[in-house]
Protein backbone atom coordinates (compact mmCIF):
# COMPACT_ATOMS: atom_id res chain seq x y z
CA UNK A 1 0.00 0.00 0.00
CA UNK A 2 0.77 3.36 -0.62
CA UNK A 3 0.72 7.11 0.88
CA UNK A 4 1.94 10.44 0.59
CA UNK A 5 3.05 11.46 3.77
CA UNK A 6 4.15 15.09 4.14
CA UNK A 7 4.53 15.39 0.47
CA UNK A 8 6.57 12.04 0.38
CA UNK A 9 5.34 9.12 -1.50
CA UNK A 10 5.71 6.02 1.03
CA UNK A 11 5.40 2.30 1.20
CA UNK A 12 2.95 1.63 4.59
CA UNK A 13 1.56 -2.00 5.87
CA UNK A 14 -1.87 -3.39 5.33
CA UNK A 15 -3.99 -2.40 7.72
CA UNK A 16 -2.72 0.67 8.85
CA UNK A 17 -4.04 3.18 11.49
CA UNK A 18 -3.12 6.59 11.90
CA UNK A 19 -1.60 5.02 15.27
CA UNK A 20 0.24 2.70 13.63
CA UNK A 21 1.15 4.56 11.01
CA UNK A 22 3.53 7.18 13.74
CA UNK A 23 4.54 4.14 15.99
CA UNK A 24 6.20 2.99 12.59
CA UNK A 25 7.37 6.11 11.69
CA UNK A 26 8.79 7.08 15.64
CA UNK A 27 6.91 9.79 15.83
CA UNK A 28 5.18 10.07 19.18
CA UNK A 29 1.92 11.05 19.24
CA UNK A 30 1.37 13.72 21.86
CA UNK A 31 3.40 15.74 19.86
CA UNK A 32 2.04 16.16 16.34
CA UNK A 33 -1.11 16.59 14.66
CA UNK A 34 -2.77 14.60 11.74
CA UNK A 35 -4.46 15.71 8.72
CA UNK A 36 -6.05 12.81 6.68
CA UNK A 37 -7.60 13.68 3.46
CA UNK A 38 -7.90 17.32 4.48
CA UNK A 39 -9.63 16.55 7.48
CA UNK A 40 -8.21 17.21 11.03
CA UNK A 41 -7.37 13.61 12.87
CA UNK A 42 -8.60 14.17 16.65
CA UNK A 43 -5.63 12.65 18.67
CA UNK A 44 -8.45 10.42 20.79
CA UNK A 45 -8.67 9.12 17.47
CA UNK A 46 -5.85 7.82 15.70
CA UNK A 47 -6.33 4.39 16.73
CA UNK A 48 -9.57 4.10 15.27
CA UNK A 49 -8.71 5.85 12.23
CA UNK A 50 -7.84 3.47 9.34
CA UNK A 51 -5.42 4.57 6.62
CA UNK A 52 -6.33 3.50 3.26
CA UNK A 53 -4.39 2.86 -0.10
CA UNK A 54 -3.37 6.42 -1.43
CA UNK A 55 -3.99 7.99 1.47
CA UNK A 56 -2.71 12.21 1.77
CA UNK A 57 -1.20 12.70 5.26
CA UNK A 58 0.28 16.02 6.94
CA UNK A 59 2.20 14.86 10.08
CA UNK A 60 2.53 18.50 11.98
CA UNK A 61 4.37 19.76 15.14
CA UNK A 62 4.81 23.12 17.02
CA UNK A 63 8.09 24.84 15.91
CA UNK A 64 9.12 27.99 17.53
CA UNK A 65 7.76 30.94 15.09
CA UNK A 66 7.03 34.87 15.36
CA UNK B 1 -3.34 54.26 29.12
CA UNK B 2 -6.64 52.02 28.80
CA UNK B 3 -6.31 48.26 30.07
CA UNK B 4 -5.18 45.64 27.15
CA UNK B 5 -8.10 43.34 27.00
CA UNK B 6 -8.08 40.94 23.86
CA UNK B 7 -11.05 38.91 23.55
CA UNK B 8 -11.90 39.37 27.15
CA UNK B 9 -8.59 38.06 28.59
CA UNK B 10 -6.92 41.07 30.70
CA UNK B 11 -2.55 41.55 29.91
CA UNK B 12 -0.28 43.14 32.16
CA UNK B 13 2.33 43.69 29.88
CA UNK B 14 2.19 45.28 26.37
CA UNK B 15 5.00 43.21 24.88
CA UNK B 16 4.05 39.75 22.89
CA UNK B 17 6.99 37.80 21.91
CA UNK B 18 7.50 35.05 19.75
CA UNK B 19 9.58 31.42 19.76
CA UNK B 20 11.29 31.07 16.41
CA UNK B 21 15.34 31.36 15.64
CA UNK B 22 16.60 31.09 19.74
CA UNK B 23 19.74 28.92 19.96
CA UNK B 24 18.02 26.51 21.95
CA UNK B 25 14.41 25.94 23.92
CA UNK B 26 16.23 26.60 27.40
CA UNK B 27 17.61 29.85 26.02
CA UNK B 28 13.69 30.84 24.36
CA UNK B 29 11.92 30.60 27.93
CA UNK B 30 14.53 32.37 29.47
CA UNK B 31 13.95 35.09 27.17
CA UNK B 32 10.78 34.62 27.57
CA UNK B 33 10.10 34.61 31.25
CA UNK B 34 12.80 38.24 31.24
CA UNK B 35 10.31 39.48 29.34
CA UNK B 36 7.41 38.96 31.10
CA UNK B 37 5.42 38.52 28.28
CA UNK B 38 1.53 36.38 28.76
CA UNK B 39 1.34 36.47 24.51
CA UNK B 40 3.88 33.87 22.64
CA UNK B 41 3.36 32.63 19.36
CA UNK B 42 4.49 29.84 17.80
CA UNK B 43 4.12 28.07 14.56
CA UNK B 44 3.43 24.61 12.77
CA UNK B 45 5.46 23.18 10.54
CA UNK B 46 5.65 19.11 8.97
CA UNK B 47 7.10 16.65 10.76
CA UNK B 48 10.62 16.02 9.61
CA UNK B 49 10.05 12.09 8.77
CA UNK B 50 13.84 11.50 7.94
CA UNK B 51 15.34 12.86 11.90
CA UNK B 52 16.25 9.95 13.36
CA UNK B 53 14.80 11.62 16.89
CA UNK B 54 12.51 13.98 17.72
CA UNK B 55 13.16 17.33 19.54
CA UNK B 56 12.00 18.05 22.78
CA UNK B 57 8.46 20.20 22.05
CA UNK B 58 8.48 23.68 22.10
CA UNK B 59 5.08 23.39 23.84
CA UNK B 60 6.57 21.62 26.82
CA UNK B 61 8.61 25.03 27.18
CA UNK B 62 5.98 27.20 27.76
CA UNK B 63 3.73 27.31 31.03
CA UNK B 64 0.00 27.73 29.87
CA UNK B 65 -0.86 29.41 33.17
CA UNK B 66 1.29 31.95 32.28
CA UNK B 67 0.84 32.89 28.73
CA UNK B 68 -1.45 32.77 25.59
CA UNK B 69 0.28 30.51 22.88
CA UNK B 70 -1.22 31.56 19.79
CA UNK B 71 -0.17 29.00 16.78
CA UNK B 72 0.23 31.73 13.76
CA UNK B 73 -0.10 30.50 10.14
CA UNK B 74 2.93 31.50 8.71
CA UNK B 75 3.78 29.23 5.54
CA UNK B 76 0.75 30.06 4.52
CA UNK B 77 0.04 31.54 0.42
CA UNK B 78 -3.13 31.94 0.83
CA UNK B 79 -6.45 31.97 2.25
CA UNK B 80 -7.04 28.49 2.21
CA UNK B 81 -3.72 27.16 3.19
CA UNK B 82 -4.17 29.90 6.31
CA UNK B 83 -7.51 28.45 7.45
CA UNK B 84 -6.04 24.45 7.28
CA UNK B 85 -3.35 25.76 9.81
CA UNK B 86 -5.12 27.49 11.85
CA UNK B 87 -8.07 24.53 12.32
CA UNK B 88 -4.43 22.09 12.65
CA UNK B 89 -3.19 24.60 15.35
CA UNK B 90 -6.39 24.14 16.91
CA UNK B 91 -6.80 20.53 16.87
CA UNK B 92 -2.70 19.94 17.93
CA UNK B 93 -3.11 21.85 21.19
CA UNK B 94 -6.80 23.46 21.55
CA UNK B 95 -5.54 26.89 20.43
CA UNK B 96 -8.65 29.03 19.31
CA UNK B 97 -5.54 32.03 19.39
CA UNK B 98 -4.31 32.64 15.68
CA UNK B 99 -2.08 34.70 14.44
CA UNK B 100 -2.93 35.28 10.94
CA UNK B 101 -0.42 35.92 7.93
CA UNK B 102 0.04 35.35 4.51
CA UNK B 103 3.16 36.46 3.43
CA UNK B 104 3.80 34.63 -0.42
CA UNK B 105 6.41 37.68 -1.57
CA UNK B 106 9.69 35.66 0.00
CA UNK B 107 12.51 39.13 -0.24
CA UNK B 108 9.96 40.94 2.61
CA UNK B 109 7.73 38.48 3.55
CA UNK B 110 4.83 41.30 3.08
CA UNK B 111 1.11 40.70 3.74
CA UNK B 112 -1.34 39.84 1.35
CA UNK B 113 -4.35 42.19 2.34
CA UNK B 114 -6.77 40.38 -0.26
CA UNK B 115 -6.41 36.76 1.01
CA UNK B 116 -6.00 38.19 4.95
CA UNK B 117 -9.41 39.36 4.71
CA UNK B 118 -10.90 36.39 3.13
CA UNK B 119 -9.07 34.03 5.39
CA UNK B 120 -10.07 36.28 8.49
CA UNK B 121 -13.90 36.40 7.76
CA UNK B 122 -13.90 32.60 7.85
CA UNK B 123 -11.89 32.39 10.70
CA UNK B 124 -13.76 34.74 12.68
CA UNK B 125 -17.07 32.55 12.04
CA UNK B 126 -15.73 29.40 12.77
CA UNK B 127 -15.02 31.05 16.28
CA UNK B 128 -11.22 31.63 15.95
CA UNK B 129 -9.33 35.16 17.85
CA UNK B 130 -8.07 36.26 15.20
CA UNK B 131 -4.54 38.69 14.93
CA UNK B 132 -4.32 39.47 11.13
CA UNK B 133 -0.67 40.20 10.11
CA UNK B 134 -1.04 44.00 8.26
CA UNK B 135 0.65 46.04 6.47
CA UNK B 136 0.03 49.75 7.87
CA UNK B 137 -3.18 50.07 5.73
CA UNK B 138 -5.88 51.93 7.65
CA UNK B 139 -8.20 51.23 5.36
CA UNK B 140 -8.01 47.27 5.57
CA UNK B 141 -7.38 47.84 9.23
CA UNK B 142 -10.87 48.93 9.56
CA UNK B 143 -12.45 46.18 6.92
CA UNK B 144 -10.82 43.50 9.40
CA UNK B 145 -12.12 45.05 12.26
CA UNK B 146 -15.80 44.81 10.65
CA UNK B 147 -15.35 41.07 9.80
CA UNK B 148 -14.83 40.51 13.54
CA UNK B 149 -11.04 40.16 14.23
CA UNK B 150 -9.68 40.63 17.58
CA UNK B 151 -6.50 42.78 17.07
CA UNK B 152 -4.85 44.62 14.16
CA UNK B 153 -1.30 44.04 13.40
CA UNK B 154 0.34 46.19 11.52
CA UNK B 155 4.24 45.91 10.62
CA UNK B 156 6.53 48.69 11.72
CA UNK B 157 9.23 47.23 9.33
CA UNK B 158 9.33 43.98 6.97
CA UNK B 159 9.98 40.96 9.33
CA UNK B 160 12.97 40.62 11.36
CA UNK B 161 15.05 43.71 9.80
CA UNK B 162 15.02 44.80 13.40
CA UNK B 163 14.37 49.02 11.72
CA UNK B 164 12.26 50.37 13.68
CA UNK B 165 8.79 52.32 13.09
CA UNK B 166 9.08 53.04 9.15
CA UNK B 167 5.30 53.21 8.47
CA UNK B 168 4.79 55.55 10.93
CA UNK B 169 2.19 58.08 9.14
CA UNK B 170 -0.20 55.59 8.42
CA UNK B 171 0.19 53.52 11.56
CA UNK B 172 -0.83 57.35 13.18
CA UNK B 173 -3.80 56.87 11.25
CA UNK B 174 -4.58 53.28 12.18
CA UNK B 175 -3.93 53.95 15.99
CA UNK B 176 -6.43 56.81 15.86
CA UNK B 177 -9.08 55.17 13.97
CA UNK B 178 -9.25 51.83 14.88
CA UNK B 179 -11.70 50.36 18.15
CA UNK B 180 -9.77 46.75 18.53
CA UNK B 181 -6.33 46.76 20.35
CA UNK B 182 -3.33 47.89 17.89
CA UNK B 183 -0.31 45.38 18.00
CA UNK B 184 2.82 46.58 16.45
CA UNK B 185 4.35 43.52 14.89
CA UNK B 186 7.50 43.02 12.81
CA UNK B 187 10.46 45.04 12.23
CA UNK B 188 11.42 46.44 15.59
CA UNK B 189 14.75 46.02 16.70
CA UNK B 190 15.38 47.93 19.97
CA UNK B 191 13.78 48.75 22.90
CA UNK B 192 13.33 52.30 21.67
CA UNK B 193 11.37 50.90 19.08
CA UNK B 194 8.89 49.26 21.33
CA UNK B 195 9.07 52.20 23.72
CA UNK B 196 8.30 54.31 20.17
CA UNK B 197 5.45 52.07 19.02
CA UNK B 198 3.85 52.65 22.52
CA UNK B 199 4.29 56.50 22.75
CA UNK B 200 2.22 56.64 19.57
CA UNK B 201 -0.29 55.05 21.26
CA UNK B 202 -0.42 51.43 20.00
CA UNK B 203 -1.94 48.66 22.31
CA UNK B 204 1.06 46.28 22.63
CA UNK B 205 4.05 45.45 20.27
CA UNK B 206 5.61 41.97 18.72
CA UNK B 207 8.94 40.94 18.92
CA UNK B 208 10.33 38.18 17.89
CA UNK B 209 13.89 38.60 15.62
CA UNK B 210 15.06 41.38 18.34
CA UNK B 211 15.32 38.86 21.11
CA UNK B 212 16.29 35.98 19.73
CA UNK B 213 18.92 37.66 17.42
CA UNK B 214 20.33 39.76 20.13
CA UNK B 215 24.08 38.47 21.58
CA UNK B 216 22.19 38.01 24.87
CA UNK B 217 18.13 37.11 24.75
CA UNK B 218 17.41 36.90 28.30
CA UNK B 219 18.84 40.50 28.90
CA UNK B 220 17.29 41.87 25.67
CA UNK B 221 14.06 40.31 26.72
CA UNK B 222 14.41 42.60 30.11
CA UNK B 223 14.99 45.37 28.06
CA UNK B 224 12.15 45.25 26.02
CA UNK B 225 10.06 44.69 29.08
CA UNK B 226 11.18 48.18 30.68
CA UNK B 227 11.10 50.04 27.69
CA UNK B 228 7.82 49.13 26.91
CA UNK B 229 7.05 49.66 30.70
CA UNK B 230 8.52 53.16 30.50
CA UNK B 231 6.79 53.94 27.46
CA UNK B 232 3.19 52.91 28.96
CA UNK B 233 4.32 54.79 32.37
CA UNK B 234 4.89 58.03 30.59
CA UNK B 235 2.12 58.25 28.61
CA UNK B 236 0.22 57.80 31.96
CA UNK B 237 1.86 60.38 33.03
CA UNK B 238 0.73 62.70 30.28
CA UNK B 239 3.50 63.95 28.46
CA UNK B 240 3.82 68.16 28.10
CA UNK B 241 2.96 69.69 24.74
CA UNK B 242 5.56 69.88 21.37
CA UNK B 243 6.10 73.28 20.58
CA UNK B 244 8.47 75.07 17.76
CA UNK B 245 9.76 77.71 19.81
CA UNK B 246 11.59 77.39 22.86
CA UNK B 247 10.09 77.64 26.47
CA UNK B 248 12.54 78.25 29.00
CA UNK B 249 13.57 76.09 32.05
CA UNK B 250 15.07 78.29 34.06
CA UNK B 251 14.12 81.84 34.86
CA UNK B 252 15.47 84.26 32.18
CA UNK B 253 15.23 87.92 34.66
CA UNK B 254 15.86 88.76 37.06
CA UNK B 255 19.46 88.51 37.51
CA UNK B 256 22.90 89.88 36.03
CA UNK B 257 21.14 92.19 33.02
CA UNK B 258 17.66 92.97 35.24
CA UNK B 259 17.41 96.68 36.24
Amino acid sequence: MNATINGEDRQICEASTVESLLRDLSIKPGNVVVELDGIVVPRGQFAGTAVGDGARLEIVEFVGGG
Amino acid sequence: MKKLIIAGREFKSRLFVGTGKYGSNAEMAASIRASGSELVTVALRRVDLSASAQEDPIISHLDPNRVVIVPNTSGARNAEEAVRIARLGRAAGGFDWVKLEIHPDPNYLLPDPIETLKAAEILVKEGFIVMPYINADPVLAHRLEEVGTATVMPLGAPIGTNRGIRTREMLEIIIEQARVPVVVDAGLGLPSHAADAIEMGADAVLVNTALASAGDPVKMGKAFAMAVEAAELGMEADPGSQSRLANASSPLTGFLAGK
